[in-house]
Formats: C-alpha cells, structure tokens, sequence
C-alpha cells in the first residue's frame, strides 16, 4: 500500500443495500453494508418506498462503520463516489444527496458513477489491475448483462429481454415455496438433488440474433407448468430435483453466452459478478469451461458480487487514477444509465 | 449562533445561513422533482466560508412528498458528518407558520391553519395559536376536510406558504426541533418494484 494513493469512499444505494466502501488505491480497507432485505421478504420482492427509507436511516451509521473499520476519518477521504444509476431512483437519490454533502462539506471531488460498471471493476480489489479485453458477466436480481470492457471504454454486448437471472431464482423458489431471496434457497436445495432430472428450456441458447442476450421468462412458465402436470398426474415433486434442474440451465445459458462473447471479442478474461455469482453451479459450470476454452475467470468474493460500498469506490478509485473530470455538482440520479455512461 | 438550513419538503428547495436571526446568504430553487440535482448547486451559491463552521444543521423534516424530503434530510445528516457539526429536525409546517406570522397574513394573536399540497386532492396540515407554536397535527387529509375544520372553528386556513429555509432556522433557534427523521405520515405503499431489467 502507498500512503500516497487517494483515499476513496464509495456510496452505493441502488437497491435495497446501504453501502460504503473505503479504498486506498486498489486496497480494499472497509466494506460496511446495511441491507433492508428482510424488511422485503413478506412481499417477495423489494418495495421501493420502503428501501428508499430505510437508506436514510442506515447512511450515517454505515459511514460510521466503515470509516471504523477504515481507521480513517472522514476529514482523511480524498474522493467521494456514489451510485448515480441505474436503479431505483428514490432510493439512489439518498446516496446521491448524502455524496453532495459529503463532498461539498469536504472540498473535495465527487464521482457520480455507473452500478454495473462498478460491478465489473470490484474485482481490482481482489485480484488486481483488470486485464483488457475483459467480459463481465453481470448477474442479479436487477441485471443479466454482458459487458466489454476494451481502452477503458464499457460496452453492452447484450442482456435480458425480460426478466434477470436473479429474478427467475426468485420466482422459482416462490414457486416451490421456498422463501426470498430464492437464489441462495434453489443453491441449497439443488446440492442434494440431480441436475438432469428435468430438461428446463435453455431459452436464446443457440439464437444467432440474440447471441448475447437472455430471456428468463419462459423458464418460470415452463416450471409452473410441469409442476402443475406432476401434481395433476399425482407424483410428487422433488423440490430438489427441480432446483437443481433449473440451476443447471440457468448456469448453463448464462456461461455458454459468456464464453462465446470472450471468444467473439477476443477478451481472453472473464469477470462474474452480481448477486447470482455466488451460486455454486454457476462457479463450478464457469470454472470448467473457461478452463477449457483457455480464458482466465475471475470472480470476485461474495461479498464484493452483491451490492455493495467496495464496489463504487473501486470504481472512483480508478477514475482518480485515469484524472477523469469530476462529476458537476448538479449530476442527477437516474434510473436508467447504459453501461457505456461510466461517469457523469 | 450560526445556523445552516435545508428545506425540500415541496418543490421549493432551499438553503440559508443565518447568524443570531440575520439571514447571511440563502438561495431556492422551484421544481417539483428536481431536489437532488439543485441541492448541491444552491449550497455551492452560499459560498460558505468552511474554515468557520456553523454551529448548528436544521433540516426541514415535511411532511411533504418523500423523494423530495429525503433529499434535504440526506444533504443535511451529510453535512453533519463530514463536519461533525450536531444537525436537528424541523417540521417544516413548522417554519410555514413562522413565515405566516413574519409576513403578517394572518390578523395578530389569530389561531390558523398551515396547509401545503400532498397531492391525491390532500392537505399536509398543522393548526397554530397566535404565537406561532404548533398545537395540532401535522395531519395529512383531504383538501375539502380540512377546508370544512378552518370553517367550522373560524380561523383562515393558509395554502399558499411554501416552507423556507430562513423559517426552518428560526424555528431551531427558537428550540422547535425535533429528531431528523422525516414525518411521512402515510404507510410505504407496499408494491414490490415492476423489475428493473437492465
Ligand atoms: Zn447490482
């Protein structure tokens, strides 16, 4: 570490996750996190009103903790960098605001930053300067997306044309009555049960038009009815089996299109990340098959895949490092930010 | 003492510096959705001097549309942190009744109502005594209910007073504070989000 590389907080609330990230360079020194997805859980999906409330509550104690866990002083921080999209507005307004002050009360420059973008550069944190050409496979509740990043430049190869990955978890395991989040709950389930029980549909898999994109509705459908028919027919349902079944086409679109994008792009590295990377299968499924196709993976640790503060700073982090020009001090919160809109 | 106040409880956002009751710097801007992109630029117009800070943050705390509150509330908890200066809360009907009295629309020593728009065909409302100091509400209900109490009891309901930022300061001064957190009054509309696909 050099003491001479700027200290970097990072603030991200796109979604239901407080965070704040402190950064020297590319040395992660804190990651606090205030999550409201219990506050959520009963309405099996996360209500903007209340994550937008319980952001404001959780800010200043978050940047409490981390600046603790930092051993650092705010008046120490030589940046600040904030989610500024995409998702949902009310609650990125909270992080937003809570940077302006920050920033303006410091005297010191602010980064109105991308989400996904971020996503993909967490991985300096871990496992170094990102290599270039590199993909970045970005798989949550929110986003499916696969992204190039070339000369610094981000560029959106392809993504969901309905639903996220993350989304077909959910609505799967509401299915088989397993509680939100369903990702984790299909992750356990599937360990004891056989990945080829069921042939769930691989839907785009082989579609020339939409080699990079995804489509997750179907799966949900085609699930609801084969349960539905089981039941109708008297058999039971393993809830194992159909865990593990379902997983395994998730995992197996999502790294098929991964890999042919590295190998289209001639990006010989790829980075996983988001909420669905820590699923088990999706690791071991990538693992393999970049192994065989010679491309390097790198997927961050679990804590750094799901939202969180690390992420936005490693992202302003690098900004500092490039001289990008801050953000100006009346930079918006928005919704909807394409990829290729690294900073504002 | 020198106070800095926020308000973006309605669509005017403001912000002032006021030192033993007189007004230093303040600056507004009026847009209905806008708060978090002006808030920054009206704090920059203040052109504070940060070698000495101010004693005391007040932040409107509404009620008044969420989104919009919440900016102001963050703005100023972040003030606070990053100059460990103590910040408190104001209801910012609170301040609309001291702009009330200040600007004289309403006859000496009368009780009033202070009511902003919460949209829906709704009031947000408080009823003052004479002197300013809040003795019901705030309450938020339909514009023809609360129109219907001010006639029954006789006093002048006032809708026209956006809550400003040199109020907000007064208000603190005068010890009207209370802890920042925003007085939403209604319960979170409880829809999960149409998914974001990004
Ligand atoms: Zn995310």
């Amino acid at each position: 570490m050099s003491m001479s590389e700027p200290l970097v907080l990072g603030i991200e609330t796109s979604c239901d996750e407080t965070g704040i990230g402190i950064v020297r360079g590319r040395e992660l020194l804190s990651n606090a996190l205030a999550s409201s997805v219990e506050l959520h859980a009963r309405f099996g999906g996360v209500v903007p009103e209340v994550a937008s409330r319980a952001h404001l509550e959780a800010m200043l104690p978050t940047i409490e903790l981390a600046c603790a866990q930092a051993g650092v002083s705010l008046r120490d921080i030589d940046a600040i960098a904030v989610t500024a999209g995409p998702g949902l507005v009310g609650a990125l307004i909270v992080g937003v605001a809570s940077a302006k002050a920050l920033a303006l009360g410091l005297e010191i420059p602010i980064y109105g930053v991308n989400h996904l973008a971020a996503h993909v550069m967490v991985d300096e944190l871990e496992h170094g300067p990102l290599p270039e050409p590199v993909i970045g496979l970005l798989v949550s509740g929110g986003h499916s997306s696969l992204i190039k990043v070339s000369n610094g430049e981000f560029t959106s190869l392809g993504q969901t044309l309905d639903d996220a990955a993350g989304e077909a978890f959910d609505k799967v395991a509401r299915l088989l009555g397993l509680p939100f989040p369903g990702g984790p709950m299909i992750d356990q389930a599937a360990q004891s049960g056989d990945p080829n029980a069921i042939d769930f549909p691989r839907a785009l898999r082989t579609d020339p038009v939409n080699a990079f994109n995804f489509s997750f509705s179907g799966l949900k459908t085609a699930v609801a009815r084969w349960v539905k028919e089981e039941q109708r027919v008297g058999n039971t349902i393993s809830v194992p089996d159909v865990a593990a079944s379902v997983q395994e086409a998730i995992a197996d679109v999502l790294t098929s299109k991964a890999i042919a994008a590295a190998l289209d792009q001639n990006a010989p590295h790829l980075v996983i990340a988001g909420g669905v990377a820590a699923n088990s299968r999706l690791r071991a499924l990538a693992a393999q098959r970049c192994a065989l196709a010679g491309i390097e993976l790198r997927v961050p640790s679990p804590t750094l895949c799901t939202d969180n503060g690390a992420m936005v700073a490693a992202l302003g982090s690098h900004l500092v490092r490039i001289g990008a020009l801050p953000s100006p001090v009346d930079f918006p919160a928005t919704s909807t930010l394409s990829v290729s809109q690294v900073l504002f | 003492m020198k106070v800095i106040a926020v308000d973006t409880s309605t669509e005017l956002s403001s912000i002032a510096l006021v030192d033993s009751g007189t007004v230093i710097s303040m600056a507004s801007h009026t847009d209905a959705r806008g708060h978090v992109e002006a808030i920054g630029a009206l704090f920059a117009e203040l052109e504070l001097d940060l070698n000495s800070l101010p004693d005391l943050i007040a932040c409107g705390v509404g009620p008044g549309p969420y989104t919009g509150l919440r900016v102001g509330i963050a703005f100023a908890q972040g003030l606070s942190a990053a100059w460990s200066v103590p910040v408190v809360g104001v209801c910012s009907l609170d301040a609309v009744a001291n702009a009330i009295i200040r600007q004289g629309l309403v006859a000496p020593g009368s009780e009033f109502i202070a009511a902003t728009d919460a949209r829906r065909k709704e009031f947000y409302w408080a009823k003052f005594d004479g002197s300013g100091k809040r003795v019901s509400g705030p309450n938020v209900d339909l514009t023809d209910v609360v129109r219907g109490l001010a006639l029954e009891a006789e006093i002048p309901l006032v809708t026209q007073v956006l809550p400003h930022a040199i109020d907000i300061a007064a208000c603190a001064v005068r010890g009207d504070s209370l802890d920042v957190t925003p007085m939403y009054l209604r319960e979170a509309n409880a829809k999960p989000s149409a998914p974001v696909t990004l």
